[in-house]
């Protein structure tokens, strides 16, 4: 069983970093930093709990919130640029932010052995779900309703006043300006917000994998949080949910009995899903396909 | 109520606006033509905030909006209806009215609710197609959704960038009779136009932009047609031998 929890918490995670990339995206901003804000939540999470001997939902909330903060001083200077810039700027960004765990060290010693981020290195023994008897599932369940919750605000959002505003200066940013919308705050807005759901999953994935070290932030990650919601058709918070099962759980682990040809088939199956489903796993038709199986037809 | 005094403005090296001198009266409809590049489109978005002026001064209300954001200015109570009316392709009708009652976000919800009551009263065709996405409407009701949209900030000075663009005849006279009815209800209007014809019937005053600088203000009726349309479409400041009465103004009228 623990091999399905320990999939539950992947999806989990990956869910928060699709997420994230969701509402930048919706704004009509490309952004591939979205890595280097959840490895913010990583790494200062983890040195909250095992340097300062925090309890999770507090480290959580603080390194989620700095990486919110690091996300909106991002989003300024992404208002002067657009498009493809927008892509190679917040790249050198997620970058820039990988380098310096890269360079950071600060250790202190902890009943004996030294702990903290080691540069190259890494961090590791981020033991805080261990030392607290957390299992598997403890932790599985943890997620999913962290997970949950931050769907539910988005689906929220999507449906107010405040989610067409969002989705306007995606649209149109020019008309978006002609009603009055202050591009600046809503662009700034949604990038603090993308970061602080990533620095959510990334506080949350230091603490299930103990181990963490830059190369786990790299530009690979930040490809796939923009891909989930794009596969998922970025009509509502369920697409990219059903675009990370998709990926994570039937193509990576799923395809795992393939052995060395599973990553040949991986990319293939994205680009069939693609052409399947142009507008996205989650378009039009699934959404009334769904609906319909849900609401009873009145007709007769 | 708007005073745009000496305002010029620039693409790079490009000088769109060479010192704009002129004054919109309140409650009256007020025309502005000119021929393609004359720098219409560029005065609007100047006056609205989006293009920001090298020179010059711009006064709304006895107040002075030179310099302010969009979004300022919308709140002083200046609405633009773009060019080419961008409404939000993949939105519903109501998303896109709701987007565009943004100052009032997260307050007077039932205010909000109210105006777009009033709105589809108003254009009974855009509550019909309600949650119809909006790049799916036809033109015409694409210009309404626009106009609807801009009523949303509840404007006190409504702009309009050449709202009879690409409609057909008869779609354009229900559009000047929407302009009409809106400052009939007490909106002032300012309008851009191409289609000389049909806006010299509503306006109250208008003024000519050649070459970026008004070279004619005044009444309907102080010019002959003849001539207007002639500046308005060539951009030429003296008459010349040519057949002006059935060009380019569809729908055009015996008068």
């Amino acid at each position: 069983m623990d091999f399905f929890f320990g999939l539950l918490q992947i999806i989990g995670v990956h869910t928060l970093l699709g997420l994230s990339a969701y509402v930048v995206l919706q704004t009509g901003q490309v952004t591939l930093a979205q890595a280097g804000f959840f490895s913010i939540g990583a790494y200062v999470s983890a040195m909250l709990t095992v340097l300062a001997g925090w309890h999770i939902i507090p480290a959580l909330l603080v390194s989620a919130s700095l990486a919110g903060i690091v996300a909106g001083i991002v989003g300024f200077p992404a208002l002067r640029i657009k498009g493809l810039m927008l892509v190679v700027a917040t790249i050198a960004f997620g970058e820039f932010i990988r380098l310096f765990w890269f360079n950071f060290d600060y250790q202190i010693a902890k009943e004996g052995i030294t702990v903290g981020p080691q540069g190259g290195e890494g961090f590791k023994q981020i033991r805080f779900f261990p030392e607290n008897g957390w299992s598997t599932l403890d932790v599985a369940i943890f997620i999913w309703v962290i997970v949950a919750l931050v769907m539910l605000a988005l689906w929220w959002t999507d449906r107010s006043r405040a989610g067409a505003v969002l989705r306007a200066v995606g649209e149109d940013e020019l008309a978006a300006q002609s009603v009055g919308i202050n591009l600046t705050a809503v662009k700034v807005g949604a990038f603090a917000a993308g970061g602080f759901i990533a620095g959510i999953g990334g506080a949350i994935y230091a603490h299930y994998t103990t181990h963490i070290e830059h190369l786990n932030f790299g530009v690979m990650l930040a490809t796939f949080a923009i891909a989930y919601p794009i596969l998922g058709g970025l009509r509502n918070v369920f697409g990219t949910l059903v675009a990370v099962i998709f990926i994570q759980g039937i193509l990576v682990e799923g395809l795992r009995f393939m052995g060395d040809w599973r990553n040949l088939l991986f990319g293939a199956l994205i680009v069939l899903a693609m052409n399947i489903q142009p507008r996205g796993l989650i378009d039009e038709r699934s959404v009334k396909l769904v609906r319909g199986l849900f609401t009873r037809d009145t007709r007769n | 109520m708007l005073e745009v005094n000496g305002i010029a403005a620039a693409y790079g090296s490009i000088e769109a606006l060479r010192g704009v001198d002129l004054s919109v009266e309140e409650g009256g409809i007020t025309c502005l033509l000119g021929p393609n590049g004359a720098g219409k489109t560029t005065l609007m978005m100047t006056i609205a905030g989006i293009v920001k002026p090298r020179r010059g001064s711009i006064n709304f209300l006895d107040r002075d909006i030179t310099g302010m954001g969009p979004s300022g200015i919308v709140r002083r109570g200046i609405a633009l209806v773009p060019e080419n009316r961008l409404v939000f392709p993949d939105m519903n009708v109501h998303e896109n009215l709701i987007a565009g009652a943004y100052l009032r976000l997260g307050k007077r919800k039932a205010q909000v609710r109210q105006d777009i009551d009033h709105v589809f009263t108003r254009f009974p065709r855009l509550q019909e197609r309600s949650k119809q996405l909006a790049g799916t409407l036809s033109g015409g009701e694409q210009q309404m959704l626009a106009v609807a949209r801009a009523l949303m900030a509840r404007p006190k000075l409504l702009m309009m960038d050449e709202p009879s663009l690409g409609l057909a005849p008869l779609v354009v006279e229900e559009i000047f009779r929407i302009i009409s009815d809106l400052n009939a209800d007490g909106t002032t209007i300012f309008l851009v136009e191409q289609n000389a014809h049909m806006a010299l019937q509503v306006a109250d005053h208008f003024f000519l932009l050649e070459q970026g600088q008004v070279t004619f203000s005044g009444k309907p009726g102080q010019l002959s047609e003849h001539e207007v349309i002639q500046r308005a479409y060539l951009g030429k400041g003296q008459e010349r031998e040519r057949p002006t009465q059935d060009r380019g103004h569809p729908g055009g009228k015996t008068h």
